[in-house]
């Protein structure tokens, strides 16, 4: 069922968010590549205002600050974040943060609510690819990844939301370890779902190394070490010892995570990061009934109730 | 041109592909190095298990290697149990075809396995499937610093499966690309090294331009290449039109025009100071 043509009741805070983690546990500063996508000859583009919202590992909203920047129509513009985190946020000195960039069309701004054409709020959606750059002075690491959070866990715009991980970039060795980080976000300051994802770490032959779980609360991100689970589930030397290499299968049933990976040498800081691919990139035409009932499979194969579970593991 | 009564046929032929378990398939595209310190490495798994896991066979990969100047080096076969997956250090793959590129391309299309075609009767749309392969590529230093991104683009101009009319029309020539300028601003401050890898995807020769640009627009560098059919440039910023940048302007944002392929956007290899090489796709 396509979404309907317009959507009342919108915060319009979030016709085209940013959202983000600050990874202050690990010690990276943030910088934001931010776009107005639509250039100035596409008859949607837009002035658009740029605010920021900041939450603390409890999803609690820590405060907002107004006007960052303002971007025309195919203007891009890029924001330390830390220098921002001012007396507008309560913040405290530990844990980790939760970022979302606001773009607003200017003729939204400062409204509670407005009605906005789904077409209109997708095109931005669609011509948005930020870049995320995670920076550690001292060694002179700076790293990112690109990535567009469109309008997710608002049952306006899908009646399902599951979330199928599947992503062959488990790296652990000595001086490495691979973080799938998972972003929690809606188009609402009340959204108020945590998700759970189920995962398996995989070996090279589909072998079961390590099943565990993760839930993440409303407006946060979770860091989910791969070394740390297979430690927990008393199978890292055995992994090690078949190279080391495999793959992160999760399976959420109750929501959509965007979920990145972080392959990060905990000598040096550096990182790859890089998104997950959805299934549409291997099945052009997965949705609908196909895609419950392969999350159904995927549950019964992998995930079955009856198993047990290792307890919930984080970085 | 494919008239109204042509494009039925090929729907048809298209579903009936579908359902006997030979949809066409694309197939992804990595760049790889072995060489400058820097070694790449495949990462790859069967699909096929994660939406159809009740399927036992294996799944059969093949990596088609290109080198550099675009002609095409051998293919190898690999076999992918179900959930199973793939890491393949690409300096391994080189030896088996008694090839010493240091740089070049790999293609991989992935081979269902027997008896998916009994559990595909729910897909949507059956005459639009697609089965495609978007591996990943990893790189990696001495010290183990890791770099990785997911293929952008397909080996552009060939499909896997289906009929061989459905091959011929499908992996017809492919469209090129527009201009393109990256949607991420770099720091010019404490830029020591960056290079820019294009790879042309694509099956026609083609030229284009590869620059620098201030956040005004203005070129920082530019340098014009052409391309053969699949062969891929890899430039070097010289190092002292790096350390004038900083004067000009405060970030930059990498360039080509055109793109050669749709979603051929170029591979970034990026250092400051001292610090690790980080790479980004556009």
């Amino acid at each position: 069922m396509p979404p309907p043509t317009e959507i009342e009741g919108f915060d319009p805070r979030f016709f085209r968010p940013c959202f983000f983690p600050m990874l202050r546990e690990l010690g990276y500063e943030t910088k934001v590549s931010l776009n107005n996508g639509l250039g100035a000859a596409d008859p949607m583009s837009t002035e658009m205002t740029v605010s920021l919202s900041v939450f603390d590992d409890d999803g609690t909203n820590l405060g907002t600050r107004a006007h960052i920047a303002e971007l025309s129509p195919g203007e891009i513009v890029k924001i330390a974040i830390e220098p921002l985190l001012d007396d507008s946020f309560a913040i405290s000195p530990d844990g980790n943060l939760f970022g979302v960039l606001h773009v607003v069309p200017t003729d939204l701004a400062g409204k509670e609510f407005v009605t906005v054409p789904t077409n209109r709020l997708m095109a931005h959606a669609r011509s948005s690819d930020d870049f995320i750059e995670f920076r550690k002075a001292a060694s002179h690491v700076v790293t990112g990844v690109a990535y567009q959070t469109g309008p997710m866990n608002d049952a306006r715009f899908g009646s399902t939301r599951t979330t199928v991980v599947q992503a062959p970039k488990v790296i652990v060795s000595d001086p490495v370890d691979t973080l799938f980080t998972l972003l929690n976000v809606s188009t609402s300051f009340d959204y108020a779902t945590t998700v759970r994802m189920d995962f398996q770490v995989l070996g090279p032959n589909g072998e079961q190394f390590a099943r565990s779980s993760v839930e993440v609360p409303p407006l946060t991100f979770r860091t989910v070490s791969m070394t740390a689970v297979l430690e927990a589930a008393g199978r890292l030397e055995e992994f090690r010892a078949v190279g080391g290499m495999g793959t992160f299968m999760g399976l959420a049933k109750n929501g959509t995570l965007v979920p990145l990976s972080m392959t990060r040498n905990k000598a040096t800081g550096a990182i790859a990061c890089d998104h997950t691919l959805p299934p549409v990139y291997y099945v052009s035409t997965w949705g609908g009934e196909a895609r419950l009932k392969g999350a159904q499979r995927l549950e019964e194969m992998l995930f079955p109730a009856t198993a047990e579970a290792s307890t919930m593991v984080s970085a | 041109m494919i008239t109204a009564a042509k494009h039925r046929t090929l729907r048809t032929m298209r579903e009936r592909a579908t359902l006997r378990g030979d949809a066409p398939r694309s197939a992804g595209q990595h760049y790889f190095i072995e060489t400058e310190g820097l070694h790449s490495r495949l990462h790859f798994h069967n699909f096929y298990s994660t939406f159809w896991p009740q399927v036992e066979g294996s799944a059969t990969a093949e990596l088609r290697v290109y080198g550099a100047d675009g002609r095409f080096a051998g293919s190898v076969e690999r076999e992918l149990v179900r959930f199973g997956s793939l890491f393949i250090e690409v300096g391994d793959l080189l030896a088996e075809l008694g090839r010493n590129d240091t740089e070049g391309t790999i293609a991989m299309d992935v081979r269902p396995p027997a008896g998916l075609e009994a559990h595909l009767a729910d897909l949507p749309a059956p005459e639009q499937v697609e089965f495609g392969s978007p591996f990943w590529m990893a790189y990696y230093d001495g010290e183990q610093n890791y770099m990785y991104v997911h293929a952008i683009d397909k080996l552009r101009g060939k499909i896997f499966g289906g009929d061989a009319v459905l091959r011929r029309v499908m992996g017809g020539h492919p469209p090129g690309g527009s201009t393109w300028r990256s949607w991420r601003l770099l720091d010019t401050e404490g830029i020591t090294e960056l290079q820019i890898v294009v790879v042309n995807h694509g099956t026609a020769t083609g030229i284009a331009t590869v620059g620098v640009y201030g956040a005004d627009g203005a070129a920082l560098w530019q340098r014009d290449l052409a391309f053969a059919p699949r062969e891929l440039h890899r430039v070097v910023v010289p190092r002292e039109a790096l350390s004038t940048w900083s004067e000009h302007t405060e970030h930059a944002r990498i360039g080509v025009d055109p793109l050669l392929t749709a979603n051929g956007k170029p591979y970034v290899l990026l250092r400051y100071e001292d610090g690790p090489l980080s790479l980004h796709h556009g």
